[in-house]
């Protein structure tokens, strides 16, 4: 079996099924400010770090030592390395004086001098350049040989757009493409590993971000995650919290499952949520994952309906999350959800705001997939899930669910409404679905006191009737 | 006039560096890597060098152990992006300047290696 070189960056061996063949040459191609250079410096010190030695040569007529300032301040960096078991050198005047010819064999007695084990060629495009198709190939071929022989790993880097079919593609044992792009105001980079000889790839786009850590990968949940198998089959329930609402299901929520709460805003679901966080203890912890409220506000929140969130999240059988919507990776988001939710064996999961979810998607038609994945891995944990949904106020007659293919995608609906009668705002909960059981089909009238959700209509909205 | 040699592979920082001597009146030659160098140096003794350190086919500090060993004496100054204190002890340079460097710096460094050696 041929050893892999870990890339450095976790979600890009995902994709890859265990980063770099040893003894094989790779193109990593994108436009300038894709990340190619800090992907390679990661892997270099990656490398370095598992004990190989690296080397980092560049084509480009630029200064690498300001490339190397620039580096040295990413969370990656590992000055020890240098100048043992990492160098930077350039082969631009060699190329420039003596061609492909003599490029290759500096590639060759440099690998050699530093007893390189990996090695990345910046600029591959310049080489290209210089040479004619044909001179070009035989260099690729030439250079696939130099990384065979010294058993190393060659990464090339080029920002040219060139066709799938151009040939160094063809020729090498790996193609992984960089983009940036946007939609609308919003920028977004993605990572597709093109090509993988000998393993088994992730395949298709998948987003990155570029920190002062450097690059993280997210593979997509739904191709990532799916895999998993659910822990079902599980007759216990959970307590929603509110004990006619237990009635109502039944006995709480299948344990494993995942349920919607949709209703417009106002109806109570967050309130219905953290009735349900409010049960978390050493047996069922809880997290929460929020978007538009702090965790100070909804600890506020919590306490003006009578429920005591304090107290389990200072015992750390509760955590709240709060993440900001702006400009979130979902599956970056996912993963964080399922490292949580597996890091502290939780059993209540309560997600507030799919609405933040579907608009951090560049492609809106994820959002059941995702959602999926999530619920699939959650389940596989052995917790039950909440998720609230936006809609708008239905008419109470209306019954037909706003989102067909959403709540498919749930083991559990339950609709929470508001109407207005009697020149009072009411709200209204019914179940639409509930996985494997029966339930009470009945729309039940509720009201939110400072003692939380009580189930019947407020006393102090009812009219007086009239006498006689 | 003051002969320096600049070992340099990065062509950039080469051109600005040789073009910024040139101009304050200095006789610069330029290798682009470790094994010129100590050719040009071996052949020309120059009254100053300024090398690089991570290069192909010889390093800087590879050069000026070769070149000490065959008796050149003269000042050389290392210039690297590697933090000083990750240099090997006893390296054989006289002075240490971080890349990447002004050009005021490295003038004002020339100079004072120029003035210690007494030349106009």
């Amino acid at each position: 079996m041929i050893e892999k070189f870990p890339t450095g960056i976790e979600g890009l061996d995902r994709l890859t099924d265990g980063g770099f063949l040893r003894g094989s040459a790779y193109i990593v191609q994108g436009p300038p400010g894709a990340g190619k250079t800090i992907l390679a410096n990661q892997f270099c010190y990656a490398h370095v770090r598992a004990g190989g030695r690296a080397l980092y040569m560049t084509l480009l007529a630029e200064s690498s030592s300001r490339m190397l300032g620039y580096v040295s301040q990413m969370g990656f960096f590992e000055g020890g390395a240098l100048p043992d078991a990492m160098q930077y050198i350039s082969g631009y005047g060699v190329l420039e004086r003596e061609g492909l010819p003599g490029l290759l064999k500096l590639v060759q007695h440099e690998i050699k001098r530093h007893r390189a084990t990996a090695m990345v060629l910046d600029g591959t495009f310049v080489a290209q350049s210089v040479a004619s198709e044909q001179e070009f190939r035989a260099f690729i071929h030439a250079l696939q040989g130099v990384a065979g022989v010294a058993n190393a790993v060659l990464v090339m880097l080029t920002h040219q757009n060139r066709r799938a079919s151009c040939p160094e593609h063809t020729m090498v044992d790996g193609w992984i493409e960089l983009s940036d792009e946007t939609q609308g105001f919003r920028a977004y980079r993605t990572i597709q590993v093109r090509k993988h000889r000998g393993a088994a790839i992730l395949p298709g786009r998948h987003r990155f971000r570029i920190t002062q850590a450097g690059i993280a990968v997210f593979p997509r949940v739904e191709d990532s995650m799916s895999v998993a198998a659910p822990a079902r089959a599980d007759a216990h329930r959970l307590t929603s919290g509110l004990d006619e609402l237990d009635g109502v299901l039944r006995g709480g929520f299948p344990a494993g499952s995942a349920a919607m709460l949709v209703g417009p805003t106002g109806s109570g679901k967050t309130t219905l949520g953290m009735h349900f966080l409010a049960r978390s203890s050493v047996q069922e912890p809880g997290l929460m994952l929020g978007f538009y409220e702090t965790p100070a506000r909804l600890r506020q929140k919590a306490r003006c309906v009578g429920l005591d969130l304090d107290t389990p999240i200072e015992s750390g059988t509760l955590e709240l999350v709060w993440l900001p919507p702006a400009d979130n990776v979902v599956d970056e988001l996912v993963h964080d959800i399922v490292r949580r939710a597996r890091a502290r064996q939780v059993k209540r999961v309560f997600v507030d705001g799919l609405v933040a979810i579907r608009d951090s998607l560049v492609i809106p038609r994820r959002m059941p997939y995702v959602i999926n994945a999530l619920s699939m891995q959650l389940a596989a944990l052995g917790a039950t899930a909440l998720y609230t949904s936006e809609i708008p106020e239905l008419r109470l007659e209306e019954t037909l669910m706003p989102s067909d293919e959403l709540s498919a995608m749930v083991d559990n609906v339950l609709l929470l409404n508001t109407g207005r009668r009697d020149q009072a705002l009411r709200r209204y909960l019914s179940v639409i679905k509930l996985r494997d059981s029966d339930f009470d089909p009945r729309t039940h009238e509720f009201h939110i006191t400072d003692s939380g959700i009580v189930f019947g209509p407020d006393a102090k909205i009812l009219l007086p009737r009239k006498a006689g | 006039m003051l002969r320096v040699l600049l070992v340099e592979d990065e062509p950039d920082v080469a051109l600005v560096a040789a073009t910024v001597l040139e101009e304050a009146g200095y006789h610069v030659t330029v290798a682009s890597d470790g094994r010129d160098g100590l050719d040009i140096a071996m052949q020309e003794q120059p009254e100053l060098i300024v090398s690089d350190f991570m290069m192909p086919r010889l390093s800087g500090l590879e050069m000026i152990q070769a070149l000490r060993e065959a008796g050149y004496a003269r000042p050389v100054i290392l210039t690297t992006a590697i933090a000083e204190d990750h240099l090997p002890r006893h390296p054989g340079y006289d002075a240490y300047l971080a890349k990447p460097y002004g050009t005021r710096e490295l003038l004002a460094l020339v100079e004072k290696f120029r003035q210690r050696m007494g030349l106009g």
